[in-house]
């Protein structure tokens, strides 16, 4: 196939080569034909024209009777034999020269001849004068015989002149000799005449001598010679012309056709290379076509055969879906498709079943996604209802915390206001325990709350200044009693260089620490809880790590994860024996991550877990300021702080000092009761000591509190510090025996080492609500006028009931409205130095109410009255809403006496 | 736009092929400056109206016709001729001028635009002697600087006196006044001069210088190198002949073909 390709090519290439060799041959010949044939052709055609010219300027030589057009035309006539063309070849050359010659020599016999006949002219013009003067002797009166031959000699003179005036017109010699021989005749005859003296009488008279007769006669007989000779002449040029002439038409022809000749050989020529070419083009297409045709035969029979043979393989492949076998062929080309379409057919085999396989799967596929789509519509219903209810429960709870609330609030004033009662201190014991179930309720309460709007993502984080160790010694109480119960020993290890004070939430910090710590209290039997705090690196300028380990009852590893949802203990069980609502976990790691921390738990059944939260804190000073509690203390109180341990001594002094007491330390019994003493005698006595039970040099037979301040007056209330239940020996439970203790010792209070700030606030602050208020403290708030005019909106009795107890003996006037409208008309009516404005009441509430207050003393141009807000809520945007209306401050309720007071004092102080 | 561009390369295509067609065409506008001698009857001189008539005045004319340029024409001293065209004052020569080696060297020339022998012509009498035998002795007048004169002085120069004249037409006139006996000239011209007024009693004496001689055909001269102006003009010379024209302008002039 390859070798008949390359065959045909080879043969194409050589017929186009020879092809294009003819065609061009003919293109050389058409070339020279112009470059060199024509030229030639011209030359010969120019030099006919000048050989015609050259016969032309001879005939006019020979023809012309004009001696000056003869010579003009003899000159051009040399000129033109002059031509190169003629000097072609030698025989032209002479020929042109004959020619040439010829006619200078005609010219020359035209010129003889019109000599000649001018010399005849001559002749005949003396004979006329003869004749002439012959007849003028007329006059001459001759006699008879004389006038006779006169006349007679003048009848042959006249004859003679006719004769030859006749003479150039004879051209026959014949006529010339007969006219020759008359002449003669008639010549003799005048001769004879003059001889016999015929004329002798008028020579006389001036006729003419008959010498001169004689010789004129003689003269132009001599004419007849001379034409004579011109005819000859004439033949002769005749003849020369004659023979140019013939040769120069010979010439002229000659060249014409020499031209013609080579013009037409040469086309002849260009003919032939024509027909050949276009044979041998024919030829070639013929070879060609015959060529293209055998390719094709054979194509047809290697390749497209092989090809339909493959395709209809491919076809019955299709259709019967097995492989097939095809005939091998010659060509390997063809082979390779026939091997290439038996794979194909085996591989579309295949591919048929498994298609069918496929197809199988692909139908069970449908039904299980038909299945799973149903299941995710359930799943996305139960999902929504779920989450429908969720929402629904935190509106519920958001709503109803108001409501619930309001009756916590009552009951925990009601507490606080029994507790300010002269009690025992049993009735005491009995209304702490109501009190604190109360606290713990609302703690509930607020958790539950808590959790919702932490789920709602309602949540606004405080940034504000707070002293870490408060922080920690508030989360310590709120487990110390119970750990004391328990007889767990409860320890804090903070690092000496974690911050003391930080920017943050510190309430939400304390809710968190406290709910860890009181977990790992709840859930561990025996043994301790460990509180770490160490500086986190990387976690913001103040990032702590709080680590709270016990050797409780561990958390078994499933359950891990799970016990910071909501509701979660570790199992059902765990609710029973350890009570709890299970919310706190979850309300701590939804605030843990809010705060940007972590928490999380590692732990072992039977071994105890420990609770990791790491939070990031900003240090103090970049934002808030920070808020200060009313000291719960009287200011410039005087203490003494009795304490063995000089590190103990020096903490619970600064944290005295802080309060704002002024402070004695001593660590010797019998210089505390020297202090005492003096102070008592100097008027300015102490009105607390901090006493610690383990003081070495206390009397062992009175209760050491009692020994501390006998015989001091007045009696200032003592605190006993008691050791951590881990060191004393067991007994009945620990509340028991320091209720007991508290009462034998005398002391005012018990309470636990390590004491921290707050537990020390609290304890002074009860100690000093039955002590009497130290001259200059507390001073009653007093208005612009007398008496603090204070109005009180309030829509429920009892807290209505229980703020105007607070007030019984501060001197304040109280008026009390209903609800925002009465108030404000009471407001408008009588005016008050403070207004307060609890937020929630029908009719209308605070907000409005204070909104309208504002409005009216806008109008009337009078100053702004204090409006405190008394508000459930004490979450910053509910006091932002406050402030907004107008307030000037808020209380949160519970609302506390002493911070009821505090912000009398304020405003009264400000008014 | 694809058929704004087609138009365009046909525009460019036949503005290509105008360019290109015939080598005879030239740019429009272009001007051709000319020299002829104008005092060498009947090929160049003055006619009444003080303009340059001739022969030679007539081709150039014609040529530039055929090359399509505007002809400037110019009459130049032949002294002077062909250093004029040398420093390029002008760019062509129509002054019936022979092609010499010498002169090839300076000049580049065209094909023979007419042939034409160079001839002694002498009063009758002298007619029929052979030469160089008829001049012995004689005065022999021509042109200073012409060919001719070389040939006089390489021949005749020791068996003759030789004249020369400023122009042709000098030496016609010394050969009338009698100060010269003979005149060599070119047939054409003497033709001319024996067929006129003049010549009358004067005839062609002897042979005329050879075919072959460089005398016997005139050229036109271009600058050296020139060589697109040379083609340019061998193939109008080409034109003028096939035409017409050429056989028109001779015979006007003469009554045979002088080419």
């Amino acid at each position: 196939m390859a070798v008949a390709g390359s065959g045909v090519i080879l043969i194409g290439l050589c017929l186009g080569l020879l092809i294009v060799h003819f065609q061009q041959s003919i293109a050389d010949l058409a070339r020279t034909t112009r470059d060199e044939v024509l030229p030639v052709v011209l030359v010969h055609q120019r030099t006919a024209i000048n050989v015609e010219r050259l016969a032309r300027f001879g005939e006019t030589v020979y023809s012309s009777a004009d001696p000056a057009a003869r010579r003009t035309a003899r000159i051009a006539a040399r000129i033109l034999a002059q031509d190169a063309a003629f000097e072609k070849s030698t025989k032209t050359l002479e020929g042109i020269e004959r020619v040439f010659e010829n006619i200078s020599s005609v010219e020359r016999f035209r010129e003889e001849q019109d000599r000649l006949r001018r010399t005849i002219t001559e002749r005949l013009g003396t004979l006329t004068r003869l004749i002439e003067s012959l007849e003028t002797r007329h006059e001459v009166v001759l006699d008879g015989r004389a006038a006779i031959a006169r006349h007679s000699v003048l009848r042959d003179l006249y004859r003679l002149r006719l004769l030859l005036g006749r003479v150039d017109a004879l051209r026959d010699p014949v006529e010339l000799r007969t006219d020759r021989e008359f002449f003669k005749v008639v010549a003799r005859d005048v001769v004879t005449a003059l001889d016999a003296g015929v004329l002798r009488p008028l020579e006389r008279s001036g006729g003419p001598a008959p010498g001169d007769v004689r010789a004129a006669v003689q003269e132009a007989a001599g004419a007849y010679a001379l034409q004579g000779s011109i005819l000859g002449m004439d033949t002769e040029a005749a003849s020369l012309w004659d023979e140019a002439k013939h040769y120069l038409g010979e010439l002229s022809s000659g060249l014409t056709s020499d031209a013609a000749s080579i013009a037409a050989d040469r086309f002849t020529e260009i003919h032939e290379f024509a027909l050949r070419a276009m044979w041998l083009s024919a030829g070639s297409v013929a070879v060609i076509v015959i060529l293209v045709v055998v390719l094709a035969a054979l194509a047809r029979r290697h390749v497209v055969e092989p090809i339909m043979a493959a395709t209809r393989g491919l076809d019955r492949v299709q259709r019967e879906r097995r492989a097939v076998l095809l005939p091998a062929n010659r060509l390997r080309e063809m082979d390779a498709i026939r091997l290439a379409v038996e794979r194909l057919g085996m591989v579309l085999n295949r591919t048929a079943l498994y298609a069918r396989d496929l197809e199988e799967a692909n139908r069970a596929l449908e039904v299980e996604v038909a299945e799973r789509v149903r299941a995710q519509a359930e799943l996305a219903q139960a999902k929504e209802a779920a989450e429908s209810a969720a929402m629904a429960k935190s509106k519920f709870l958001a709503s109803m915390s108001h409501e619930i609330r309001t009756p916590m609030n009552a009951i925990l004033g009601m507490a606080d206001m029994l507790s300010e009662t002269r009690l025992t201190t049993e009735q005491q014991r009995y209304v702490d325990v109501f009190r604190t179930s109360g606290e713990m309720l609302m703690e509930l309460l607020n958790d539950i709350l808590d959790l919702t709007k932490v789920e709602a993502g309602k949540v606004e984080l405080e940034r504000i200044e707070f002293s870490l160790a408060e922080i920690l010694d508030g989360a310590w109480e709120m487990a110390a009693y119970a750990a004391r119960e328990k007889g767990l020993a409860l320890e804090r290890d903070v690092a000496p260089d974690a911050p003391g004070r930080l920017v943050g939430d510190p309430v939400r910090l304390k809710q968190i620490l406290g709910n860890l710590l009181g977990n790992a209290v709840k859930f561990t039997e025996a043994g301790f809880v460990r509180l770490r705090v160490r500086r986190e690196p990387g976690l913001g300028e103040n990032g702590l790590r709080f680590t709270c380990t016990d050797s409780g009852v561990g958390i078994p590893a499933d359950m891990q994860a799970r016990i910071f949802d909501s509701f979660t203990q570790a199992d059902s069980t765990t609710t029973r024996r350890y009570g709890g609502t299970g919310l706190g976990l979850s309300i701590t790691r939804h605030l843990v991550e809010l705060m940007g921390g972590s928490v999380w738990v590692e732990s072992e059944p039977g071994r105890g877990s420990t609770f990791t939260v790491v939070l990031p804190f900003a240090a103090p000073g970049s934002c808030g300021a920070a808020a200060e509690h009313a000291s719960a203390v009287p200011p410039a109180v005087r203490v003494l702080v009795l304490l063995a341990d000089p590190t103990e001594r020096t903490v619970v002094a600064e944290n005295l000092l802080l309060m704002g007491a002024r402070v004695e330390d001593v660590d010797d019994f019998d210089e505390a009761r020297l202090f005492l003493a003096e102070a008592a005698d100097a008027g300015d006595p102490f009105a607390a000591v901090l006493l610690d039970s383990a003081l070495p040099g206390l009397p062992a037979d009175v209760p050491p509190a009692m020994a501390a301040v006998r015989g001091v007056a007045p009696l200032p209330a003592v605190l006993l510090l008691v050791p951590s239940p881990s060191d004393t020996t067991p007994g009945p439970p620990a509340a028991r025996r320091g209720a007991a203790r508290t009462a034998g010792l005398g002391a005012a209070r018990v309470l636990d080492r390590p004491v921290g700030r707050r537990a020390l606030e609290e304890a002074l602050a009860h100690v000093f609500r039955d002590a009497p208020p130290p001259s200059g403290i507390l001073p009653v708030p007093r208005g612009a006028e007398g008496a603090l005019r204070v109005l009180l909106v309030e829509d429920i009795r009892s807290n209505r009931a229980l703020v105007d107890l607070y007030l019984r003996g501060s001197g304040c006037e109280l008026t009390m409205a209903e609800n925002g409208l009465q108030g404000l008309e009471i407001f408008k009516r009588r005016g008050a130095d403070v207004v307060l404005m609890d937020m929630q009441m029908p009719v209308m509430d605070g907000f409005t109410a204070t909104a309208a207050i504002r409005a009216w003393e806008r109008e009337k141009g009078r100053d702004p009255v204090p409006i405190v807000a008394l508000t459930a809520h004490a979450y910053k945007d509910d006091v932002d809403r406050c402030l907004r209306a107008g307030c000037s401050g808020y209380l949160a309720k519970p609302v506390k006496k002493a911070d009821l007071l505090g912000v009398l004092f304020e405003h009264a102080a400000l008014a | 736009m694809p058929r704004l561009a087609a138009l365009g390369c046909l525009l460019a295509v036949f503005v290509l092929a105008a360019s290109g067609a015939g080598p005879a065409r030239a740019a429009e506008g272009e001007v051709l400056r000319v020299a002829t001698e104008g005092t060498y009857p009947p090929f160049s001189f003055m006619n009444d109206k003080g303009e340059l008539a001739g022969f030679d005045v007539d081709i150039a004319r014609a040529l530039c016709r055929v090359l399509r340029v505007r002809c400037e024409l110019l009459a130049v001293p032949w002294g002077e001729i062909l250093d004029g065209l040398v420093k390029n004052k002008y760019q062509m020569v129509v002054a019936s001028m022979a092609k010499t080696p010498e002169r090839d060297r300076l000049v580049d020339f065209s094909d023979s635009y007419y042939r034409s022998r160079s001839a002694f012509v002498a009063r009758e009498t002298l007619s029929g002697t052979a030469l160089p035998d008829a001049l012995r002795g004689k005065v022999l007048v021509t042109q200073k600087g012409t060919e001719q004169a070389r040939y006089l002085t390489d021949n005749y120069a020791d068996i003759a006196d030789v004249l020369l004249t400023e122009d042709m037409n000098a030496a016609y006139d010394a050969l009338v006044a009698g100060r010269a006996d003979a005149i060599l000239s070119d047939s054409l011209q003497l033709y001319g001069f024996l067929t006129g007024p003049r010549g009358r009693g004067f005839d062609f004496v002897g042979e005329a210088l050879p075919a072959a001689d460089d005398t016997s055909s005139s050229h036109i001269a271009v600058r050296e190198g020139d060589e697109e102006l040379l083609v340019r003009i061998n193939n109008a010379l080409r034109e003028i002949r096939l035409n017409g024209e050429y056989d028109a302008i001779n015979r006007s002039y003469f009554p045979f073909s002088v080419y």
